[in-house]
C-alpha cells in the first residue's frame, strides 16, 4: 500500500483500537495486524504522534510486577475517528469515478 | 538476543535525545518484549521479531524530532524536515533574546536565586536548632550527678531528667523534619534546573 496513505489509516487504526476500551501496546498491534500491516517499530511513531496531537492520553498499570502503558483515546481523537467517516464517504466517491474511467 | 543487551543498543544508539524520548522508547520497547515473552515467545525470539535494531533506533529518532517540532499529525515529510529546522531556528532566537534581555531578567534571577539561598539557609538553621537540643539535652545529662551531691533534692532531679529527655527527643524530631524539608528543596532544585536547562535543549 501507498505509505502515506498507510501513515493516516495507521493513525486511524490506533485510534480505533483504544476507542471502546483502552489498550496496551502488544495488544494495539494483535488487534490492528488482520487489517493492516503494523510491527512494533512503526507502532511507537504511531503512539508518540498522537500523543502529542493530544488524540491519546497514557497511563501506568502495575502487571505481573512491571509498568505496563495504557493509551485512553481524548476527544480530540474521537473528532478524527468521526471526520475519517466523513472523509470515507468522499473517497468512496472518487474510487467510484477512478474505476468508471479505467474500465471506459 | 537477549532484552538487555538489546536495551542497551537501543540506549547507546539514542543517548543524545531528550530524556523524555530515551526513557519513553526504552519502556516501550522493554514492555513490547515482555508481553511477547508472557504471549509464548523465548527471550531471544521476542527481542529478534522487533526486526532491525538500526531501523528501531532510526524510527526513535525521527519521531522525536518530529515530536519536538509538534508537526500536525498528517504532514508529509518534506514539511517535516522544513519544521525541524524552524525548531532548530527557534532555539536560537531564545537564546539570542535571553542574551539581549539580561539586564532585565537578571535582576527576576539573583532575586529568586536569594529566595532560594535563604531557604537553605532556614534549613541549615534548623539542623542548628536540632544540634543545640542534642547537646543540651547531653549537657543537662551530665549536670545531673553533680545537681544530686550538691542538694540531695529529688524532685529537682527528676525534673532535669524529664528536661534533659525531652530535649534530646525535641533534636530528633527537628532533625528528621528538617530532613524532609531539605528533600523537598532538592526535589524542588532538580524541577527548576531541568526547567531552565530545557529552554536551551
Amino acid at each position: 500500500m501507498d505509505t502515506q496513505l498507510k501513515r493516516g489509516l495507521l493513525d486511524i487504526c490506533v485510534l480505533a483500537a483504544i476507542k471502546s476500551e483502552d489498550s496496551y501496546g502488544y495488544k494495539i498491534i494483535k488487534d490492528i495486524q488482520p487489517y493492516l500491516q503494523i510491527s512494533e517499530s512503526s507502532l511507537y511513531p504511531v503512539l508518540r504522534r498522537l500523543e502529542t496531537a493530544d488524540m491519546l492520553s497514557v497511563y501506568s498499570v502495575e502487571h505481573n510486577g512491571r509498568l505496563r502503558k495504557y493509551y485512553r483515546i481524548n476527544n480530540k481523537g474521537i473528532m478524527r475517528l468521526n471526520a475519517f467517516s466523513e472523509e470515507w464517504k468522499e473517497l468512496t466517491a472518487i474510487y467510484n469515478y477512478v474505476t468508471r474511467e479505467v474500465k471506459k | 538476543m537477549k532484552k538487555d543487551e538489546f536495551l542497551k543498543l537501543l540506549r547507546d544508539g539514542i543517548n543524545d535525545l531528550p530524556p523524555e524520548d530515551i526513557e519513553n522508547s526504552i519502556s516501550y520497547y522493554s514492555e513490547m518484549i515482555d508481553d511477547s515473552i508472557e504471549d509464548g515467545m523465548s527471550e531471544d525470539e521476542a527481542v529478534d521479531s522487533l526486526g532491525d535494531t538500526r531501523e528501531i533506533i532510526g524510527r526513535v529518532r525521527t519521531a522525536s524530532g518530529r515530536k519536538a517540532s509538534n508537526i500536525p499529525v498528517y504532514a508529509a515529510p518534506d514539511v517535516q524536515a522544513h519544521n525541524q529546522n524552524k525548531i532548530r531556528n527557534d532555539k536560537l532566537v531564545t537564546i539570542v533574546i535571553l542574551i539581549a534581555t539580561f539586564p532585565l531578567w537578571c535582576g527576576f534571577f539573583f532575586g529568586a536565586l536569594g529566595i532560594y539561598i535563604s531557604l537553605w539557609a532556614v534549613i541549615a538553621s534548623f539542623y542548628v536548632c536540632s544540634f543545640a537540643f542534642a547537646v543540651s539535652g547531653v549537657a543537662t545529662l551530665i549536670a545531673l550527678p553533680f545537681f544530686i551531691a550538691s542538694s540531695q533534692f529529688m524532685p529537682g532531679v527528676l525534673i532535669l531528667t524529664g528536661c534533659a529527655l525531652i530535649l534530646m527527643a525535641l533534636s530528633v524530631l527537628f532533625f528528621f523534619g528538617t530532613n524532609v524539608l531539605a528533600k523537598l528543596l532538592c526535589k524542588l532544585t532538580d524541577v527548576c534546573v531541568r526547567g531552565i536547562a530545557s529552554i536551551f535543549r
